[in-house]
């Protein structure tokens, strides 16, 4: 387990592993999905769909305790929404990059 | 202490497996129950099938199938106060515009995604206990309102009936507690041939306390007066017995003002005390005529230990046949045009309505429904904050105006069969034709059992009352009826009308629930006005049957009925 997600889900869920795991396991799983998603929705120029999934990335980050992975979601939803592809398609990689780290 | 969270459910509500898991984690952990779904449709469902068992709802906003503010609006249509928790993972700079749009709502609040433990527990333990005692507050209110109107209908129904006509004289009331129950009270006893025995009585204060009080008093004043004996009782002697009761049974928690008046019609005079309340006005001709020239009277009743009365204290008022004796308890001069209740009803403005509305109801046979008018007209002028319970009675002889029948008939399928038996006696004996005779009374059964049947509370008919006038008009019969049923709409029908007049009118009543009249055959014009809480109907009864078919008529109903 990432040791930012460890230590924010042990301080909110008492330290119980059983429900961290869960958790965790959960965040993995859909960060893998949704930058699949991204990717799709890239080539497709769905600039919407875009920024809806990295709003959600974002949001699992967070809850998650990740914190790195936030920030690329951040700003993928500001380049979306400028329709900046190239930068779009730099930060997904990045987003993939950290996902190799869970 | 009981642990508030144990058993209060939370719908949880967001299309992200990750956060439904970490947001009913949490929750679990503090002891709450969670419901979590993924979508709106199912919290919907959840919310219909489960009314009242979530204490409060947590959505995300931006969820795949539908905007968060659109679900708080279906959510706002089965509950309106159930507090919801936006959960977002937007910033706030970045989600000024969404943070105005939750906060809009008063019963809406924001909750970051990443919402720490303690502050979820610290925010949701804080509304949903508000909102648990607001839930608690609001049922208290439903419950007191419950048990408020039913010891308004046993009040209601310890009263004599509100108005009577005998063939030497008659009585009206107005009885109307400020706020569902009084601390009034009146009473009118048979005392002989002809004679009355009139009580008004004004219980201090007003609500529950007073209202209790009534109950009692009334209760004890029925016993008394209609005791073997009771006839004899002085006004002194009557007081002296109720003097004796409030020290007995009601020491040091309250008093009554009263008046305690026995009305004799065939002695040309009434003989009455006065405890404390105003004094009766009597009214002749349009002009007062000084009752209580000496202010002859007692204190309240139940005021001190020792009172007693006796017969000085007692006056005898000499009456014409054309004199109207008024009570009025004090909540009448508290009538007030403003909510603080400061500008109250000035005693020359009610004294000359009153006045007026005597010599018109003398004149055109409708005294035995003038207070309706009476207490009308004083709203028109602008006093209708009403600041204290208000008790009104009229009594006097009883005057029969050439061609003009006047009667108080008791709501009762018996009591009407036999009042248009009386209807029709008095119509052959003022000479009317057989067929207007059969007019009159059909209009007037199929009126007052429109009544019966739909205007009044299964639980008042035992003392419902209706008053009716009835008189030639033109060469047509004018059946006026006075009833305290539920509102109707005020409508005109002119005499002559094609038709659609009626039919709008009916169409009309019939969408008030108080069925259709089937006036059209038989009048050609019909009024309808409301007095304060009596509905007051005008029939004009006519001869001769119409043939007249309305063009046009289907098209104008339709678009009424679309209305």
């Amino acid at each position: 387990m990432k040791e930012c997600c460890k230590a924010y889900l042990a301080e909110q869920f008492g330290g119980d592993a059983d429900i961290m795991k869960e958790i965790y396991d959960e965040y993995v799983s859909s960060v893998g999905v949704k930058l699949g998603e991204a990717k799709a929705a890239l080539a497709a120029g769905d600039w919407t769909q875009l920024d809806h999934i990295a709003h959600t990335v974002k949001g699992n980050a967070l809850a998650a305790g990740d914190v790195e992975m936030s920030e690329p979601a951040i700003a993928l939803r500001k380049v979306a929404v400028l329709k900046e592809s190239a930068e779009c398609e730099r930060l997904i990689a990045k987003m993939e990059e950290l996902a190799k780290t869970l | 202490m009981v642990d508030m969270r144990k058993g209060t459910k939370l719908l949880v509500v967001d299309d992200e497996k990750l956060i439904r898991m970490t947001m009913s984690a949490k929750l679990k952990r503090v002891g709450y129950t969670p419901v979590a779904v993924g979508d709106v449709e199912s919290a919907v469902k959840e919310l219909k099938d489960n009314p009242k068992e979530f204490s409060a709802v947590i959505s995300d906003i931006m969820m795949g199938d539908m905007d968060g503010f659109v679900f708080r609006d279906i959510i706002r249509g089965i509950d309106p106060t159930m507090p919801i928790f936006f959960l977002t993972a937007l910033d706030p700079e970045e989600g000024s515009g969404f943070l105005k749009r939750i906060l809009d709502d008063p019963a809406s609040y924001y909750l970051p995604k990443t919402v720490t433990t303690e502050v979820l527990l610290r925010r949701i333990r804080q509304i949903v206990a508000s909102r648990r005692v607001e839930n608690f507050i609001e049922r208290k209110m439903e419950e007191d309102r419950k048990s408020l109107e039913l010891a308004s209908h046993i009040q209601r129904s310890m009263l004599p009936i509100r108005s009577i006509t005998t063939p030497r004289g008659y009585y009206t009331t107005w009885w109307r507690p400020m706020d569902m129950v009084s601390g009034d009270l009146y009473e009118a006893v048979r005392f002989g041939s002809g004679v009355y025995l009139y009580v008004l009585g004004d219980i201090q204060g007003h609500g529950t306390s007073a209202a209790l009080a009534m109950t009692a008093v009334q209760s004890f004043l029925k016993n008394l007066t209609r005791a073997d004996g009771a006839p004899r009782m002085s006004p002194a002697e009557i007081a002296n017995q109720l003097q004796k009761f409030f020290r007995s049974n009601l020491p040091d928690v309250s008093y009554m003002t009263a008046i305690i008046c026995i009305h004799r019609p065939l002695s040309g005079d009434m003989i009455w005390l006065n405890c404390g309340a105003p004094d009766l006005v009597v009214v002749d001709q349009g002009k007062e005529v000084e009752a209580n020239p000496e202010h002859k009277g007692g204190f309240p009743i139940g005021l001190f230990d020792d009172t007693v009365y006796s017969e000085d204290d007692v006056v005898t008022t000499p009456l014409t046949k054309t004199a109207v004796c008024f009570g009025y308890t004090d909540g009448l001069v508290d009538l007030s045009r403003d909510e603080e209740g400061l500008e109250k009803l000035p005693a020359e403005l009610w004294r000359k309505a009153l006045r007026e509305l005597t010599v018109s109801a003398r004149e055109n046979g409708s005294i035995v429904a003038s207070l309706a008018k009476f207490v009308k007209a004083l709203e028109e002028y602008g006093y209708d904050k009403w600041q204290d319970d208000i008790t009104l009675i009229s009594f006097g002889a009883r005057v029969m105006l050439p061609g003009v029948y006047e009667a108080a008939i008791l709501l009762s399928p018996d009591d009407v069969d036999t009042a248009s038996q009386d209807i029709a006696a008095w119509c052959r004996e003022e000479g009317w034709p057989e067929e207007a005779i059969s007019l009159v009374q059909l209009v007037f059964e199929e009126k007052v059992m429109n009544v019966y049947d739909h205007g009044i509370d299964e639980r008042d008919r035992m003392h419902a009352v209706v008053n009716v006038r009835l008189r030639m008009r033109g060469g047509n019969p004018e059946l006026t009826i006075w009833d305290d049923g539920t509102q109707e709409p005020s409508i005109k029908v002119a005499a002559g009308d094609s038709g659609v007049g009626f039919e709008m009118a009916n169409l009309n009543l019939s969408n008030h629930g108080r069925g259709r009249l089937m006036v059209r055959e038989l009048c050609n014009g019909i009024e309808r006005n409301r007095y304060t809480s009596i509905n007051e109907t005008i029939y004009h009864v006519r001869l001769k049957p119409p043939t007249m078919e309305v063009e046009g008529l289907d098209g104008l109903l339709e678009e009424a009925e679309r209305k």
